[in-house]
């Protein structure tokens, strides 16, 4: 009995720190088995269609978050109901838009632009409550075109001409490629853009990232996108 | 069980205890909040679909299920580079489109109203899905948009957080083993210290004291024991000289008596042997009335010594001028008889004294001081008052008393030189007297003596002096 009676609190001790060792992962797995199949409801917020006012700004920052893989998207394919009864009038109407606002561009592109059909997708952006709707679509003429439109403004938000004979900013002698970019930065209403050693200053900053609009001319290409980085800017 | 045994288990006790739950509240609670994060982002992609959904279907006139079922077949989500399972079912269960993961619709779905939603954990296969739904209007008919992700990796990942938890508990147990038993030695050293003295004290080594270092509750403690140490020390000690001092007493006690009595049996002998020598007998009888005489002085001395070291004494305010005259004046025929000089100086002054005792003080210091004189000396008695009492003042012009008997005249039996002591009729026992009687009235006894030049007694009587 007293050997026990010794023995008692070292013993209590060694149980206590086994306890200590073995206890919290089972006390955990318990609070699973409670947690698990257990139902939880609550209210649906009135504002569970809305997507809060988005700035252009931050629209384009979604797009750039979204070619990186950073963001959450939903592809739908448009129906060619939508396409022939209003997405067709939307892109002829953007594309005239934008000729009218970037005549360098209307010059170097007329004639690409003659689509003779349209497919393409809806693509839904959203960062929590921030969201983009806008059409990306593929434009099938002389030259191949992907084009993407903000259903909410009709600009065009980024745009790459491809083809086999399509040269570098046709005609390069009369077409200065930082002009147009210029231009067309303009056109989306985001001006301020200045111009420091041949390369463009940052167009916007949001959330702590630079984001530039990146004009690429290359032979059998020709594109306007944003960035992070600004890549190949030159005059 | 030991002391030090305690403290290591309640010190690996408590250590042990907050780390399991801290580990279990960081762990679970990372776990719990990590679920949630996927719960808001399982509601928000609800919302999100719900969404896209409802924009889809304001472009598309839909006139039957086929057209639902080919809008949501083409319809991808992807979030993270990851595809996000999803699925319309209708209100009896059965999926429109979407995902066929076999997570169950209901309970959940049954428990939606019009403006509900919800979620819940199933374990489909093995593998923990969140499981969020909620109503959707279409056609007329209530459908159920449900997506659901994979929450396995939270939970492989929990059980591998709880994994090393384990190991660095254990590791951390052993070193908090360790900690405990170094932190509890420390704490205990100076108790140990404190016990080890304590028990060569109790074995006599009464001058052993404990190292006192720090300021904490045990250095307080030493002080405490040191304290007692030094006491015990000072009160055996004293008990040592006591028991001297008695053993001492004791032994000039027997000396004191044996020497009249010797002397009175061999007078008496000499009596019985020569009864018809009339001038034997006359000197035998004289020896034995003095031997007598003696003893009975000495059995007085010692009962008076007895009785005051018994008794508190009642004193009373007396004008000393008057008394000490009266006091010298008891003693001066037999002083003068010795042609001794007897000068009494007596300030005024009124001492609260007993009568009787102070007498008794100044006869024996009187008769001291003639025993120590020639014949044609002087002794004077004086009194005066002081700040502090009354001050009673024997001075002699006699053989003086050695330095080295000075601190020991006071001892009971202690006689400077034994047998003219004797031979004087003394017994050691006057200075005695007089110390304890001084010490009764508050007062101190001082002597000071010069070989060949004489010895002054200076008695304090301490209390007020009304003058």
């Amino acid at each position: 009995m007293k050997i026990l009676r010794r023995c008692l609190l070292p013993l209590f001790t060694a149980f206590v720190v086994a306890a200590a060792i073995l206890l919290p992962p089972y006390l955990s797995r318990l609070g699973d088995q409670k947690r698990m199949n257990e139902i939880h409801t609550e209210t649906i917020s009135g504002d569970r269609l809305s997507l809060k006012a988005t700035t252009l700004r931050e629209r384009i920052y979604l797009l750039y978050r979204w070619q990186n893989g950073d963001l959450e998207a939903i592809t739908q394919p448009l129906t060619s109901y939508e396409l022939e009864t209003k997405i067709q009038p939307m892109v002829y109407q953007s594309v005239d838009e934008l000729y009218q606002a970037v005549p360098l561009m209307a010059g170097v592109l007329q004639g690409v632009w003659a689509p003779d059909g349209i497919t393409g997708n809806r693509l839904l952006l959203r960062d929590g409550y921030h969201g983009l709707i806008a059409s990306v679509l593929q434009l099938r003429g002389t030259r191949q075109a992907t084009l993407m439109i903000d259903e909410q403004t009709g600009l065009v938000l980024s745009l790459t001409v491809g083809g086999n004979d399509l040269g570098p900013l046709e005609p390069m002698d009369n077409y200065s490629t930082v002009a147009c970019a210029m231009e067309y930065v303009d056109y989306l209403g985001l001006g301020g853009v200045t111009m420091d050693g041949g390369e463009m200053e940052t167009l916007f900053n949001l959330s702590g990232t630079n984001v530039y609009y990146l004009l690429r001319s290359v032979p059998g290409e020709f594109s306007l996108a944003p960035v992070h980085e600004l890549l190949g800017w030159r005059k | 069980m030991k002391l030090f045994w305690k403290l290591f288990c309640c010190m690996v006790l408590v250590s042990v205890l907050g780390l399991a739950a801290g580990g279990f509240l960081l762990i679970d609670g990372q776990f719990q909040a990590s679920l949630q994060q996927e719960v808001e982002a399982l509601n928000q992609e609800n919302d999100f679909l719900y969404y896209a959904l409802t924009v889809q279907l304001e472009s598309s006139a839909l006139t039957d299920r086929e057209q639902l079922q080919d809008v949501l077949t083409d319809m991808s989500v992807v979030s993270s580079c990851q595809t996000v399972n999803f699925r319309l079912s209708d209100a009896a269960g059965n999926i429109i489109a979407g995902s066929r993961l076999p997570v169950k619709a209901a309970p959940l779905t049954g428990q939606l109203g019009a403006a509900l939603r919800g979620w819940d954990l199933q374990d489909v296969a093995g593998v923990p899905y969140l499981h969020a739904a909620s109503p959707l209007t279409l056609l007329g008919e209530t459908f159920y948009l449900e997506n659901f992700r994979s929450v396995g990796s939270l939970f492989v990942a929990r059980e591998e957080q709880y994994q090393s938890f384990s190991w660095v508990m254990l590791l951390l147990a052993v070193a908090a083993a360790v900690l405990s038993g170094v932190i509890s030695a420390l704490i205990l050293r100076p108790l140990k210290r404190l016990s080890s003295t304590a028990g060569l004290l109790a074995a006599g080594q009464l001058d052993q004291r404990v190292r006192i270092t720090g300021d904490d509750e045990i250095t307080a403690l030493s002080r405490d024991f040191n304290a007692m140490a030094d006491q015990l020390e000072r009160q055996v000690d004293e008990l040592k000289a006591e028991a001297q001092r008695r053993e001492d007493f004791i032994g000039s006690f027997t000396h004191e008596l044996k020497t009249p009595l010797t002397s009175i049996i061999g007078y008496a002998e000499l009596l019985r042997s020569k009864p018809d020598d009339p001038e034997q007998v006359l000197d035998s009888a004289g020896y034995i009335f003095r031997e007598g005489r003696r003893l009975e002085s000495l059995s007085r001395k010692l009962l008076d010594l007895i009785v005051l070291n018994q008794e508190k004494v009642e004193r009373k305010k007396v004008p000393m001028e008057g008394y000490l005259e009266r006091v010298g004046g008891a003693l001066r025929p037999a002083l003068e008889a010795q042609n001794l000089r007897l000068l009494v100086s007596a300030k005024p002054g009124t001492a609260e004294i007993e009568p009787d005792l102070i007498e008794a003080l100044c006869l024996n210091l009187l008769d001291n001081a003639r025993k120590a004189s020639s014949p044609g000396g002087a002794i004077r008695l004086e009194g005066f008052p002081e700040e502090e009492g009354y001050c009673i003042q024997v001075t002699d012009q006699g053989r003086g008393i050695p330095l080295e008997d000075l601190a020991r005249v006071t001892e009971a039996f202690y006689m400077v030189e034994k047998s003219r002591a004797r031979a004087q009729g003394g017994a050691g026992l006057g200075l005695a007297l007089c110390q304890r009687i001084a010490e009764l009235h508050g007062g101190t006894l001082e002597i000071t003596s010069e070989l060949g030049e004489g010895t002054t007694v200076r008695v304090l009587l301490k209390g007020a002096v009304e003058t």
